[in-house]
């Protein structure tokens, strides 16, 4: 497949949904931050759903830190329990670290990635999907079908609705389901963002 | 009436002056092609050595996968026959086949430069040619063998039909029993129909029993995986403008990436 425009804007896509799943910070968590996610939302045809993200965050006194502690409690560490960890191990292998972790690091070992040693474990969400957007970027798109079906998805169904159910906050609801659209293999050629 | 080309293998040098000629009519980007020629062989076939060449263009197929894999919002166009006067209105996306002449045709106006179509071409007829700009898009133009229709229209051949030193190329409307190229297929002239696919390509190759074997057996292309081309192109047309603001602002990447490509460039760090 050639190097296009198409896998250069699903590369970015996929490196913007990576970075929306970082811990909140207001050096990328700002204005322009919310501006393009609320643009990305309006295409979608969900302009309704950025809105309410911006109300919420209209409302607080402090919307990053508001972030940061559901943020914390979902992902982190929250009581009487985390909401739902990010990592594919936990779902899989009921462990953390568990050997769907060490598969997913092979997968990326025979892709010909290494991982950085400030990063987390193999299988945690943001780097999965950093791989993919480099897998994009590469035009590897049996690789990235691949990796989909194989070590994202069989998770990440698990993961999604945890999160969207049990959420506090609109933006981490939208975030999880953004995410979910463009991971899911669609019957149609069409994308939804919305349940149907 | 459906326009098709045969390529006379029998009578091809392998000069490449129709692909000259299709580049300097067109001006195509020297790294694109609209037609090429591939060497084939010496290879055994058979008991047999066989040498020829492939000329390739766009087939201008009687289904044309390119033109489903468009994403571009339909909008209804009239076609005019040129011979009888007749017109038909039909909705089209942003690349079509014509319902008169047969040809497959982009209006660059609506083309949102996804690449899509050149994906799903299985010849790898089309391409984007990134200097093609407007507002509709910024990465480009998908281009592509027009049969050189402005050209026919006006009463002359393709340039590539019209430069060939020894008539390899030759030019007519596949539909008219009495027309060359409708005698040729008589004779046997194939297209290089896809794996497991019908859809009718009217580009057509007549040689030699070894060399069509050659060159068959060389580039019988496979069809693209249609939902996924789609479905791509789609989410690419969609995120395009917010990504685009993305990267402009560099605010890709400040949190860090932590996958590095690594085989190249690891270190070996004694400590």
């Amino acid at each position: 497949m050639p190097k296009s425009a198409t896998n250069q804007h699903i590369a970015s896509l996929y490196h913007f949904l990576a970075q929306c799943m970082h811990y909140p910070d207001p050096q990328w968590m700002n204005e322009d931050f919310f501006n393009i996610l609320y643009q990305l939302l309006e295409t979608l045809g969900a302009a309704s759903e950025g809105k309410e993200i911006e109300n919420t965050l209209a409302q607080s006194s402090d919307p990053i830190e508001e972030l940061q502690i559901e943020y914390t409690r979902l992902f982190i560490n929250g009581f009487p329990h985390v909401v739902a960890p990010p990592y594919a191990s936990v779902y899989m292998d009921q462990s953390i670290q568990g050997g769907f972790a060490l598969k997913t690091l092979n997968f990326y070992r025979a892709k010909g990635f290494l991982m950085e040693e400030s990063a987390d474990l193999p299988d945690n969400l943001i780097h999965e999907l950093e791989f993919l957007s480099l897998l994009a970027e590469e035009a590897d798109f049996e690789g990235e079908e691949e990796f989909l079906s194989t070590l994202f998805r069989p998770w990440y169904k698990q993961f999604c609705p945890r999160v969207a159910q049990e959420t506090r906050h609109p933006f981490y609801r939208m975030v999880v389901t953004l995410i979910d659209s463009f991971t899911k293999e669609e019957e149609e050629d069409g994308f939804q963002l919305n349940k149907a | 009436m459906q326009y098709g080309m045969i390529i006379d293998l029998e009578r091809c040098v392998g000069c490449h002056a129709c692909t000259i000629a299709c580049k300097a009519e067109w001006e195509v980007p020297v790294e694109f092609n609209r037609n090429w020629v591939h060497r084939l062989g010496p290879s055994k076939v058979g008991n047999e050595l066989a040498s020829t060449y492939y000329p390739g263009l766009c087939n201008h197929c009687a289904k044309p996968p390119c033109v489903e894999a468009c994403p571009a919002d339909p909008v209804e166009m009239t076609f005019k026959d040129t011979q009888s006067g007749k017109t038909a209105t039909l909705a089209v996306a942003a690349t079509w086949k014509d319902p008169f002449n047969g040809t497959v045709q982009i209006d660059k106006n609506r083309c949102l430069g996804c690449g899509a179509c050149a994906e799903a071409c299985p010849y790898g007829a089309r391409y984007i040619n990134p200097a093609l700009v407007d507002d509709v898009s910024s990465d480009g133009k998908a281009d592509k063998c027009t049969y050189c229709m402005p050209r026919v229209e006006a009463g002359l051949a393709p340039a590539c039909v019209q430069t060939c030193i020894t008539n390899a190329r030759i030019f007519g409307d596949l539909d008219d029993p009495t027309s060359e190229v409708a005698k040729y297929v008589v004779k046997g002239a194939k297209g290089l129909e896809p794996k497991d696919g019908a859809i009718g390509p009217n580009s057509r190759y007549f040689g030699k029993k070894k060399d069509m074997t050659l060159l068959f057996q060389d580039h019988t292309p496979e069809l693209a995986d249609m939902g996924s081309v789609k479905r791509r192109a789609m989410m690419a047309a969609m995120v395009k403008p917010a990504m685009r603001k993305a990267r402009d602002l560099g605010l890709l990447g400040l949190a860090g990436a932590m996958l590095v490509k690594g085989l190249t460039d690891k270190k070996d760090e004694s400590t």
